[in-house]
């Protein structure tokens, strides 16, 4: 039996990326037996999937993670007959968390805020969230979250899935349902705006 | 070759996505353009911290939340259901066995969904929701259907939906666990919004509070990679790693300071934390942030 996460260097690539070690064969016996209702086989996907999925769903939302999540998996169990095995379960799970997340992001109202949308008199009030405050107390991941937060939408999905899970371009374009090409320019404009707001720690 | 041009082929050389012609072409940027040295070497260095971050543990329970919450949902009846079989009959021939057939069929089902209805709803009871806290002082606890009870210096059950309202003038202390305890001051009342728990211990694998008024003091002992309590009000969530802090609802606004560790306060849009020694009084557009003057007086439990 294949350890649930694993990392493995690909070759080329220049970071460790964490892959599901199921064969796409298992993966659609297992789908197969959640559309037929099978209780045990879904517990089984929740068990595989739920640290992939809350990863994506804590950067994109820490307060509402694990109500995203739980919504991912209800979908995944309502709709488990619509998975053609044409892509691998994980790619299917990521797509609808993705439309999980947005769809609660149009609900909530609220509009994200955005690092270009921030004004001066906002910096002088949050001067304690600044990077650098945050780099002095040992905080450089929240100070990276708390950016990838204020991104629009689609940079700071596409940065998840590539940066910090680990798909290829051409699982991110399927997706998130745009080509590859849109896919790194994204990507590029996520790291542009990232890099700026973390600018202080980058010495 | 732009600048611009550069950061971007930077960006891709990161993702072993640029070929060796732009490779030699961003190699002769660098060692010509001085301007843009320092932005490119950024790059790397903003390339070796995300190479860095994490990837996050899930919470404790969070599994089995996730198949209550879909089992719930759906109802479990999916795992049950039979297949439809639609064999060559003929009722004119078959009629008496046939009744008498479903007659057995058509009790066995009834049995079926009577036993597991009963059992369903023995998982379901609100007694898997409860939990034993010892209370140091005196408050009244409020039930969803509104059945009141007073407790002082005593254990008592706790369950999702409660409400919980100190009736001395010294407030109450409620130790949920022993690595965690709730001071509610004088005047102040919290509701138990969801507690998940530990199968296996029956312990609170996770608290999730709505603080509704007045102001209350969160102790935390132990620090752990997730953390059993979250506390809400109008303007935020708040989640402690391992500390002491303090929280004060008003009608339009939150007061939190904290006297150890530090709380991650979530609201939409963002997040940040405020660390042992500062507060911050936090509405729905604003965070003013200043330095505790004064520390927390310290919860002890029993």
């Amino acid at each position: 039996m294949l350890p649930l996460w694993f990392a493995v260097t690909i070759p080329g690539a220049v970071r460790s990326y964490h892959l599901e070690p199921v064969s796409s064969s298992a993966d659609v016996a297992l789908m197969t037996k959640v559309a037929n209702g099978d209780g045990e086989a879904f517990a089984e996907l929740v068990k595989r999937y739920t640290r992939m999925l809350y990863n994506v769903a804590y950067r994109y939302n820490a307060s509402s993670a694990e109500d995203l999540v739980q919504e991912t998996f209800l979908r995944a169990y309502q709709h488990a007959r619509t998975f053609s095995g044409r892509s691998k379960v994980s790619s299917w799970l990521y797509r609808i968390c993705v439309n999980v997340c947005l769809t609660h992001q149009s609900r909530a109202g609220t509009p994200m805020s955005d690092i270009d949308d921030v004004n001066e008199a906002e910096l002088l009030i949050r001067e304690d969230e600044r990077p650098e405050v945050m780099a002095q107390r040992g905080e450089t991941f929240r100070a990276l979250e708390d950016g990838l937060r204020a991104l629009p939408s689609q940079q700071r999905m596409v940065f998840i899935l590539r940066e910090l899970q680990g798909l290829s371009y051409g699982e991110i374009a399927d997706v998130l349902g745009m080509n590859e090409q849109a896919a790194r320019t994204n990507l590029c404009r996520a790291k542009r705006r990232l890099q700026v707001w973390l600018d202080p720690l980058l010495v | 070759m732009e600048c611009s041009e550069a950061l971007d082929l930077l960006y891709e050389s990161f993702d072993a996505q640029i070929g060796p012609a732009q490779q030699a072409l961003l190699n002769g940027h660098r060692r010509t353009c001085f301007a843009c040295a320092g932005t490119l070497a950024k790059a790397q260095r903003f390339q070796d911290l995300i190479r860095r971050v994490p990837q996050l543990t899930v919470p404790r329970g969070l599994e089995t939340r996730i198949l209550d919450h879909v089992f719930a949902q759906v109802g479990r009846s999916a795992s049950h259901k039979q297949k439809v079989i639609r064999p060559m009959f003929s009722w004119r021939a078959n009629w008496r066995p046939a009744l008498a057939t479903g007659g057995v069929l058509a009790a066995a089902v009834a049995v079926f969904f009577t036993v597991h209805g009963f059992l369903l709803e023995r998982a379901m009871r609100p007694a898997d929701q409860t939990i034993t806290a010892s209370v140091q002082g005196s408050l009244q606890a409020v039930a969803p259907d509104n059945r009141t009870r007073e407790v002082a210096e005593a254990e008592t059950p706790l369950s999702t939906g409660e409400v919980l309202r100190p009736t001395g003038a010294q407030g109450a202390v409620v130790a949920i666990t022993s690595h965690l305890a709730v001071a509610l001051g004088s005047g102040s009342e919290i509701q138990v919004s969801k507690l998940h728990l530990n199968v296996d211990t029956g312990a609170a694998d996770a608290v999730y509070l709505k603080l509704r008024r007045g102001t209350i003091r969160v102790n935390e002992i132990l620090h752990r990679d997730v953390s059993p309590i979250h506390v809400a009000t109008n303007q935020a969530s708040f989640v402690p790693t391992g500390t002491t802090f303090a929280l004060s609802a008003h009608q339009d606004s939150t007061d939190l300071a904290v006297s150890q560790g530090s709380v991650q306060v979530l609201m939409p849009g963002r997040s940040f934390s405020v660390i042992a020694g500062h507060r911050a009084h936090i509405t729905k557009t604003n965070v003013i942030r200043d330095v505790l003057l004064k520390p927390l007086s310290k919860l002890h439990l029993k």
